[in-house]
């Protein structure tokens, strides 16, 4: 995988060829992703930084040093965003939001390592093809197609605190599945 | 989680806390976690000890395996990078700035696939994109403005972690008056003049009324206090104390503390404080009720007067103020030359006596009044200093007793020019009142700890 990503980023590099720098997102989207929501606590904030950081990567791909490993170099840039992002913004931690991102950056579990970061990504598509439809539909719903937990309520015909909780339940299970499996319990 | 063992009922409550911090997690991941969800994960998160950060592990699971969920169910991020590439390689120009400002919205056009950077769902979305797109316009000129300003104050954005509801001078920060509505940030030393009056609040809900003379600094959920008197109504809250010690509140509170000089003397009316002498410090608790005059000297936090009569018919206020702070204050009324209010400690020695035009006081420093001997209505005679008092000899006069934890008290009274900071007197509580003639004390107030809340 790691010589792939490094031929498809030389290839963007040399030729412009946005097929293969597509490639590299696909590969290294939920790492820059998982790595920039332990510097924001925030889901789409991360996603926004970390597209903005895909962005820069194509804009410099002139930079690029073939034999090097892309996932490093993206993260060095996400850092850049991320930095440049916090430089820019005039948040308002008067709102109850910024609190409660602050507090969780207080108290961070610090960062997971890269090959930690894929291998439970692995672990988590195997979970999720064993759950039932049910359950599939709501987690695609919200976390496939963006709706908020009370549309997919509205969608699934049940009620919004309900969609929450069998939400916050499905994921609890998903999220100790993928545990298991990544440490060889099932 | 924490590694305490656990009963089965505290093991069943840690699992309904722990539910509920996903529960609530998980929305503020999606972004529709409303107000009241948001200030119930705030206060979980900032619960002192195991309980914070166990919900805090609970929450960053959950943001982690929605991330994780969003990466293995979703092709909304990629859409969108794929999207914005186009809009690089093509220059969009106008066009593309548009598209920008929609991909930013998470607004769809038509020929494109679904975008939406902020994972919002076409069913949540406005109805018309121009008003949008004209906010998004009327933002950026905000935020270039913000931007603008904090450049012309030296570049520097100031994190702010409270506001001023109400101020009445003098209270200033860096010399700078400070009025109603003002921000303060951690940086932001607040300096309450002797008649000063502060209101702060924090978005929280979290509040502090502060009576000068005081020095403040306010903290993100906390508030650290140099000196003086501060009441407060809060929530989970930090407080700082000048010797490195913290008041924490558990949970919603209602508490008092003074600073006077390195003593630190708190009282809570309501809730509980943890008290620590240092971070570390696994602390002590301060119930409501009770008031704390340092380690280990808890009392009970007594707000008004409790009165005796002694055999020979005079007053004696109850009290037990071993090493504990205490005040009294009261309205000295004399209707002739010849009254007199006397306050008589219960050694004999020290007294401090108030009649027309004058103090008269046994134990005064050298120097101040003269000396005199005389022998009051009643026959109680009384030796020591008199010393003058400004205004009309039967004007009303407040007289103040203060004692910092341990100390003598100060002595204060109205027209006493000669000492306007006071006098320090050898006098303890309890203490007789003895009131000769038609002497008397009106609007008396007495506490034993911090004083009670202003009103109450």
């Amino acid at each position: 995988m790691a010589e792939d990503l490094d031929l498809w980023m030389t290839a963007a590099r040399a030729h412009g060829d946005r097929d293969a720098f597509t490639r590299v997102v696909e590969a290294c989207h939920h790492l820059l992703r998982a790595s920039i929501l332990r510097e924001t606590a925030d889901p789409d904030l991360a996603d926004e930084i970390a597209q903005d950081a895909f962005l820069r990567a194509w804009e410099r791909r002139a930079q690029y040093r073939p034999g090097t490993s892309p996932r490093a170099w993206l993260l060095t840039i996400a850092r850049t965003q991320l930095i440049e992002h916090q430089r820019r913004a005039v948040r308002d931690r008067r709102h109850l939001k910024e609190l409660v991102r602050q507090e969780l950056l207080r108290k961070s579990p610090g960062k997971d390592d890269s090959a930690e970061t894929s291998a439970k990504l692995d672990a988590l598509r195997t979970c999720l093809a064993d759950i039932n439809p049910d359950h599939k539909e709501l987690l695609d719903l919200v976390h496939g197609k963006g709706l908020t937990t009370e549309a997919a309520a509205h969608q699934l015909g049940i009620g919004p605190p309900a969609c929450r909780q069998r939400l916050s339940r499905l994921q609890r299970s998903l999220r100790r599945c993928a545990e298991a499996r990544m440490h060889g319990q099932k | 989680m924490s590694d305490r063992p656990q009963t089965s009922d505290e093991a069943a409550a840690t699992d309904d806390v722990a539910s509920r911090a996903a529960e609530l997690a998980a929305r503020f991941a999606a972004g529709d976690l409303d107000e009241p969800g948001m200030r119930e994960l705030y206060l979980m998160l900032r619960a002192p000890g195991p309980a914070g950060r166990d919900a805090a592990e609970v929450a960053w699971d959950v943001l982690g395996s929605t991330t994780d969920l969003r990466s293995a169910l979703g092709t909304t991020f990629q859409d969108t990078v794929r999207h914005r590439l186009d809009a690089v390689v093509a220059g969009a120009g106008a066009g593309g700035f548009v598209d920008g400002v929609k991909t930013k919205l998470g607004i769809e056009r038509p020929s494109l696939r679904a975008i939406a950077p902020s994972s919002r769902s076409a069913h949540d979305r406005p109805a018309t994109a121009i008003p949008l797109v004209g906010a998004v316009v009327a933002g950026v000129i905000v935020i270039v403005v913000a931007l603008a300003l904090a450049l012309a104050t030296g570049g520097e954005v100031r994190e702010i972690v409270a506001d001023v509801v109400w101020a009445k001078a003098p209270v200033s920060v860096a010399a700078r008056p400070v009025t109603t509505g003002a921000h303060l940030d951690r940086t932001s030393r607040v300096v309450v003049g002797p008649e000063g009056r502060l209101v702060i609040a924090w978005p929280s809900g979290d509040r502090a009324t502060i009576h000068g003379p005081a020095t403040v600094v306010p903290q993100g959920g906390g508030l650290s206090l140099a000196s003086g008197t501060a009441w407060f109504e809060t929530g989970p809250f930090t407080l700082g104390l000048p010797d490195g010690g913290q008041a924490i509140a558990l949970g919603e509170a209602k508490f008092t503390a003074q600073v006077q000089g390195e003593v630190s003397t708190l009282g809570v009316a309501s809730g509980e404080l943890l008290l620590k002498k240092t971070r570390e410090d696994p602390g002590t608790k301060l119930e409501a009720g009770f008031a704390s005059s340092g380690p280990d000297k808890q009392y009970e936090w007594e707000t008004e007067p409790h009165w005796t009569t002694t055999h020979t018919g005079s007053r004696l206020l109850v009290c037990d103020t071993e090493r504990v702070a205490w005040h009294f204050r009261a309205r000295v009324v004399l209707s002739s030359l010849d009254d007199a209010v006397v306050f008589q400690g219960l050694t004999g020695a020290p007294a401090v006596g108030v009649q027309a035009g004058s103090l008269i006081l046994r134990d005064a420093p050298a120097g101040i009044g003269e000396a005199m001997e005389r022998t009051a209505t009643g026959g109680r005679r009384l030796l020591g200093q008199r010393i003058p008092l400004k205004g009309a000899p039967l004007v009303e006069r407040t007289v103040e007793l203060d004692a910092a934890p341990a100390q003598h008290p100060r002595l204060t009274i109205t027209g006493l020019e000669s000492a306007p900071e006071g006098l320090t007197i050898k006098i303890g509580c309890p203490f007789e009142v003895m009131l000769y003639g038609g002497g008397r004390l009106e609007a008396i107030q007495f506490h034993v700890g911090p004083p009670p809340a202003p009103g109450e």
